[in-house]
């Protein structure tokens, strides 16, 4: 069944590839970082919303991708390609390292002490000059490629990161349909019981933090080819409120959720006649409106409204 | 060697003493009945076992192995089950996946193959489903296999326990008060239910309130009061016994 919604999805993607070549750069780039921020709050979407484990340091692995890039492609004159994995390892080490030790806290304390990790990476960011080049940042970043074909286009970033970010919605479908995705929903559901049955609650809470790091540095990675420029600023406390919406109102556990809410979340305070200062009001608004009327998310609403059709399809052609 | 050796094992909360100096076995295929009055320890007894609660003082020995310091999924693999008391459910999941989660110890594959979809997890899937749908049938619950496990009538919801407690194959079943909330007819239902589990050569370690479903069942009877044993024996043997009748009825 999810095979066949991962084709259904792969001509959705072909149609907006085609659309999106048709539109301006400004549509493309706008797909693009909703791509980015995808990846990242799919992450989230694994980790919070199917596995029930907060973790709130998702800005600081997007910033361990970001920064590995930058620093490897524009000082040591690595592989854009091998910056990313780098990052990736660097971030997998360090959610395993975070998340290994805080393991015996419960909800709520494990995702203040995941904060804090959050913090420390972020002041290491904005004071580590000479690795990091301070508020300055770290600019000339070279552009993504793949032996000679060069993602230098805004319509060549939106394809490629949308492939990507499709393809780890896809995986984690896979996962979920799998003995893995059964133990995170038993977790999450009731942590002891799932224990006494057999599930090794510890190794798996570590593993759901750590493929979530993972895709967050992979975000971080592909916006620091994009942007070609990474600051501390973009990866503070702002952005992870930003996730959290995302994965709220997308519905939590969905994957297609946050993709959804990474869509709206990019999109929306651009085409809004308000100042952009605006954003965290609108995500609060958007946030108390989706938890009162619709709290499984646009995805879950939608999936329920469909059902329903379907249902009284079905009764209207049997009478 | 006992199947399960329980040595003097002590659990204090602050400073009420649970469980003081508790020991007894269970041999194979045996079943073995725990009473006493609320409040005497037999929850707590059940949780130390399985893992949950770590004991202060004293050993438990599986099969020859030490588990006091397991945790419980180890414990569980190696070959305990037990059921709850009060039903514990995981939300949004269906009865079938339930149970599916109850074989996980007995299954290998991890992350990697569920991204890849390799032959292996597919068989192992398959299995799983099989023993899955088995175990419901023996408890009657086939039927539900997709509905959601909140929305089990009660004792529906205590033979969800118990499938999930059989499909992994154990040598030993804790079930924790089994028959609360049942009626007279499904009360006879769980007594036949728990005599053909016995037959499969399973040990059972059963607690219960009503004598009704523990007599019929059990070969040897513990009592427990204050987390002490009181009396140990076959079950006309500690009807009989003054200190049981007194911890149930109060001194003269």
């Amino acid at each position: 069944m999810q095979l066949g919604k991962f084709r259904a999805f792969l001509i959705v993607y072909v149609i907006a590839a085609i659309v999106s070549a048709n539109m301006g750069i400004w549509w493309q780039s706008m797909l693009t970082f909703a791509g980015i921020t995808a990846i990242a709050s799919l992450g989230m979407d694994l980790a919070i919303g199917y596995a029930g484990q907060i973790t709130l340091a998702q800005p600081a692995f997007v910033a361990i991708g970001a920064y590995s890039s930058a620093i490897l492609t524009t000082r040591y004159d690595v592989h854009p390609l091998l910056g990313v994995v780098v990052g990736l390892v660097i971030a997998g080490l360090l959610s395993y390292l975070l998340a290994f030790p805080l393991v015996k806290l419960r909800g709520f304390y494990f995702g203040l002490a995941t904060l804090g990790f959050a913090e420390i990476v972020s002041v290491i960011n904005h004071n580590a000059i000479p690795l990091t080049g301070g508020t300055q940042g770290i600019t000339m970043i070279p552009y993504l490629s793949i032996g000679p074909f060069v993602f230098d286009s805004a319509l060549k970033q939106s394809l490629l990161v949308w492939l990507v970010s499709v393809f780890l919605v896809f995986l984690c479908l896979r996962l979920g349909n799998s003995r893995v995705g059964r133990a995170y929903r038993a977790i999450r559901g009731d942590e002891i019981a799932a224990s006494v049955r057999g599930v090794d609650i510890r190794a798996y809470r570590v593993q759901a933090v750590v493929i979530c790091g993972l895709f967050g540095s992979l975000a971080g990675s592909l916006q620091a080819h994009i942007v070609t420029t990474v600051c501390p600023e973009s990866f503070g406390l702002a952005l992870l409120i930003k996730y959290l919406a995302i994965i709220i109102v997308g519905g939590l556990g969905t994957f297609w959720g946050a993709t959804i809410g990474a869509v709206i979340f990019t999109i929306l305070p651009e085409i809004l006649p308000v100042p952009l200062d605006f954003n965290p009001l609108i995500f609060a608004v958007m946030l108390g409106i989706m938890l009162l009327y619709m709290p499984n998310g646009i995805y879950g609403a939608v999936s329920t409204m469909l059902r329903r059709f379907r249902l009284t399809y079905i009764i209207k052609w049997k009478s | 060697m006992s199947l399960l050796e329980i040595r003097n094992i002590t659990k204090r909360f602050g400073g009420v003493l649970a469980l003081n100096d508790i020991s007894f076995n269970v041999e194979e295929g045996e079943t073995k009945g725990v009473i006493g009055p609320n409040g005497a320890g037999k929850t707590t007894l059940f949780n130390t076992i399985s893992g949950i609660y770590r004991s202060d003082k004293g050993q438990i020995i599986f099969r020859g192995q030490r588990i006091e310091n397991l945790d419980s999924h180890r414990i569980c693999s190696l070959g305990i089950a037990r059921t709850f008391q009060l039903s514990r459910f995981y939300r949004g999941m269906s009865v079938l996946e339930h149970v599916m989660v109850g074989y996980h110890s007995r299954m290998k594959t991890g992350v990697l193959e569920a991204w890849v979809g390799s032959r292996r997890l597919k068989r192992e899937e398959m299995t799983a489903r099989e023993k899955a749908s088995q175990a419901l049938r023996v408890t009657g619950l086939e039927g539900s296999a997709t509905k959601l496990a909140t929305a089990l009538s009660a004792p529906e919801q205590r033979a969800l326990e118990l499938a999930q407690a059989l499909v992994v194959e154990p040598r030993l079943i804790i079930l924790d008060e089994p028959a609360a909330g049942l009626s007279t007819q499904e009360r006879k239902t769980l007594v036949e239910l728990i005599l053909t589990i016995r037959q499969q050569g399973k040990a059972i370690l059963l607690v219960e309130h009503d004598m009704g479903v523990v007599m019929p069942v059990s070969d040897e009877v513990v009592v427990l009061n204050f987390g002490k044993i009181i009396a140990q024996g076959t079950g006309i043997q500690i009807q009989q016994d003054r200190n049981v009748v007194v911890a149930y009825l109060g001194g003269d």
